[in-house]
């Protein structure tokens, strides 16, 4: 057991850290606002190789292991939530899944573009009736020469009207899981039509999207591995989902946890520093725990994955455990800050907007429930 | 990064894990059975036979150097074997323990006091602990004057683990009324023939302090450990030491009862299934699990701190404040799968129950744990995450 960091990942964390302070943080709060980052920092951040992380040099990757890759995440999500969430589904969801198990042709039009960032992925699973119930999904795709025709709706879909390419799950046989195709389509296709989902509680700087497919034709080259595995695929990438998100909860909670901690030693109150009082201690030394326990179990996950070892139970575990007392931090952080943390010119009100979808989404804390209990039982409650 | 456990890490849990499950837990009815009679659950010989059984296997020391005949196992190992033990209720221990500011000893009380204690003849006990100061330990009142070449000891300990069996206490007085705590207060090692005396205290749990009573105990000059007013240093050293035990021994106890709780799920049926097949029942079973994986890691990165030789203090105290909080909700939603035989004495629940309360209060209480860890941030001592990459 050794639970240091080697040199080569403390440099990374470092150069992911200065990123974030000059790049993110001084306009985090105007691009909520706005409700989008400045798409320029998109590029920037594929020039920094975030955005080939655990993808190879040869399709414009940066390589790295899986710790590299939450490491990178941490730092981002401590920045903003909304930026590490467009990573985690271009590079996570959409890239890394074309670079597993793709073709070779898939790989080179899809994966330069997307590590460079000068295009983006989107990952459309979800639909208007089938959230968690993901194994139900409507969307059909159906043989139409040696092409495949597309019809159907996908709801929620992060990066939905900014991308170029969607990684569209539909069915081309029977009812459940095993009828399920993965395609890459492109967005710009005739009867893609992909529009902006507004008012969002938080990842307000992300675009969110319902996306409508009518009659989209790709060829049968766009199909992602096997007739009827698409549903296996989806749920691996979101094994892998699920541990970057927990990375990104951890960045999150310490920024509102770091926020927290300053200032409680500057407000004054009953003529001494809040951070004199122990009930704002409690709220600190909590936050404190939580934080450190969800990165133990996020960088286990790293670890096992970078060791070729299962780690989908640990993933839930890590993705609940994260995603839960990301939002306990950050509403502590708004208890710490009283009134000042309910308006936006200070962080932590966004911190709780923006982590209250992580107990929703890449599986909510329920299912992630049902699945560890699973694993423990051997009993399927679903 | 490496979660991983080497071979020989694993091979010394696999020994303990099979050691547990043959000799210790095959004890565990006869022992509740005694405990609700009022009896010691695992007296001193049985307890002495199953350590020397150990003894011939190797185990014996743990903590101990090896200069000393020990086994000089880190804080890791020793984490891991404790999580193993904590897997029975029955309070066994490895023997060839001695308290760490024994080995501050000068030779000869080394001699009187470490070595019998490693060997197994004495027995110690720590008291710092008053009526008046828990918490505040700084505010102890026991007085030691100096007559000749005498100290003379004057008051009350209270809630002395191993008091009442303990042949030598080390015991913690104010020898310099104006500096208090700041190098006022001296560490004596005193026999019990020389005159204090204990008193039981029943708790609610099996765990039985000592209330001691030092009336003009008189305690030659040679027995001050370490030097004359840096009592409290010591104390804290002690204390500090192994906080990442007691949240350990925790592991393997909500383990098990989890491993319990999983049974019972599967065989129990009502409405004609297994209850098993109730979410309700999964999500206390998955928040267990997550909860004791957290706990897990939380324990052996402080371990793994103290092995480094790093600062470990802020990282113990939050396995410590974690540990016993959610060892108390973890063991309460076991009794809940278990309903009302959960709640009788069939089962051994109900004194896990009682007994892991105790880990809310002893060797620093959660709200003492919650205080160092928001002043050592808020101070600087300790960086958000800083121990972590």
């Amino acid at each position: 057991m050794d639970l240091r960091l080697s040199d080569e990942h403390q440099q990374l964390k470092e150069l992911a850290h200065r990123f974030t302070e000059e790049r993110i943080v001084p306009f985090a709060m105007r691009w909520d606002r706005d409700e989008a980052i400045d798409r320029a920092l998109v590029p920037r951040l594929g020039e920094v190789g975030f955005l080939g992380l655990g993808i190879d040099e040869e399709y414009g990757g940066s390589g790295g292991d899986n710790l590299a890759y939450c490491l990178v995440l941490e730092e981002i999500a401590r920045g903003d939530s909304a930026v590490r969430g467009i990573i985690s589904v271009s590079l996570g969801l959409v890239g890394k899944t074309i670079f597993k198990h793709g073709t070779e042709e898939q790989r080179k039009q899809w994966l330069p573009g997307i590590c460079a960032g000068t295009q983006l992925g989107c990952f459309g699973l979800t639909e208007p009736e089938t959230g968690s119930d993901a194994g139900s999904l409507a969307t059909k795709a159906e043989r139409d020469g040696d092409d495949w025709l597309l019809t159907g709706r996908k709801v929620f879909i992060t990066n939905g009207t900014w991308a170029d390419v969607a990684l569209v799950f539909a069915r081309t046989g029977g009812p459940g899981p095993k009828g399920i195709t993965a395609f890459l389509v492109p967005t710009d296709s005739d009867g893609f039509q992909a529009t902006e989902i507004h008012g969002k509680l938080g990842m307000r700087g992300q675009a969110t999207a319902e996306l409508v497919l009518d009659r989209v034709r790709v060829p049968d080259s766009a199909r992602l591995g096997e007739e009827g595995t698409g549903f296996k695929l989806a749920m691996a990438a979101l094994d892998r989902g699920r541990m970057s998100v927990a990375a990104g909860c951890v960045g999150a909670a310490r920024g509102a946890l770091e926020a927290s901690l300053k200032y409680a030693k500057e407000r004054e109150q009953f003529g001494k520093p809040i951070a004199g009082f122990q009930l704002v201690q409690e709220l600190l030394a909590d936050m404190a725990v939580e934080t450190d326990a969800a990165r133990l179990l996020t960088w286990r996950v790293a670890d096992l994955a970078d060791r070729g070892e299962p780690f989908r139970t640990e993933a839930s575990m890590a993705k609940l455990y994260a995603s839960e007392a990301a939002v306990r931090v950050a509403n502590n952080a708004i208890q710490v800050f009283g009134g000042y943390g309910y308006i936006d010119e200070y962080p932590v009100g966004k911190f709780l907007r923006d982590t209250r979808v992580t107990t929703l989404y890449e599986g909510t804390t329920q299912i992630q429930k049902l699945l560890i209990g699973r694993a423990l039982t051997g009993v399927n409650a679903f | 990064m490496d979660f991983t456990l080497d071979e020989e890490q694993k091979e010394i849990r696999d020994w303990v894990r099979t050691f547990v499950r043959k000799e210790i837990i095959p004890l565990e009815p006869e022992v509740l059975r005694r405990e609700r009679a009022n009896q010691p659950g695992l007296p001193a010989e049985e307890l002495e036979a199953l350590q020397q059984k150990a003894k011939k296997a190797g185990f014996w020391g743990l903590l101990t150097p090896t200069e000393y005949g020990g086994m000089g196992l880190g804080a890791v190992m020793t984490a891991l074997i404790e999580a193993e033990l904590g897997r029975s209720f029955v309070q066994f221990r490895f023997g060839g323990y001695a308290d760490n500011i024994l080995f501050h000893g000068n030779a000869e009380q080394k001699e009187r006091y470490l070595l019998p204690t490693i060997s197994g003849e004495r027995k110690s006990c720590f008291a710092i602990t008053e009526p008046g100061a828990g918490s505040d330990a700084k505010a102890i009142r026991t007085s030691a004057r100096k007559e000749g070449n005498e100290w003379v000891i004057n008051g009350e300990k209270t809630f002395i683990t191993g008091g009442n069996e303990a042949d030598f206490v080390m015991v913690f007085a104010v020898t310099d009324k104006e500096k208090g705590a700041n190098g006022g207060v001296t560490c004596f090692l005193v026999d019990r023939d020389m005159g204090w005396k204990s008193e039981p205290i029943p708790t609610m749990g099996q765990w039985g302090p000592a209330a001691l009573v030092f009336d003009n105990v008189r305690v030659p000059e040679e027995n001050v450990l370490g030097e004359i007013g840096h009592g409290f240093t010591l104390a804290m050293q002690w204390i500090g030491a192994g906080r990442y035990m007691l949240p350990a021994r925790a592991i393997g106890s909500v383990e098990r009862l989890v491993e319990m709780a999983i049974e019972q799920a599967n065989t129990r049926v009502t409405f004609g299934q297994p209850i098993a097949e109730y979410q309700a029942i999964q999500w206390m079973i998955a928040d267990s699990a997550v909860e004791i994986e957290a706990l897990r890691w939380l324990v052996l990165h402080a371990a793994w701190l103290v092995d480094q030789g790093q600062d470990s203090r802020q990282a113990q105290s939050m396995a410590k404040l974690y540990g016993g909080v959610k060892a108390n909700e973890i063991v309460d939603r076991v009794l809940q799968i278990h309903g009302g035989m959960g709640y009788t004495r069939e089962l051994p629940i109900e004194r896990w129950y009682r007994e892991l309360r105790l880990l809310r209060i002893y060797e620093g209480t959660d709200e003492i744990q919650r205080r160092t860890i928001a002043r050592n941030l808020l101070k600087g001592h300790a960086k958000v995450s800083g121990s972590l990459g």
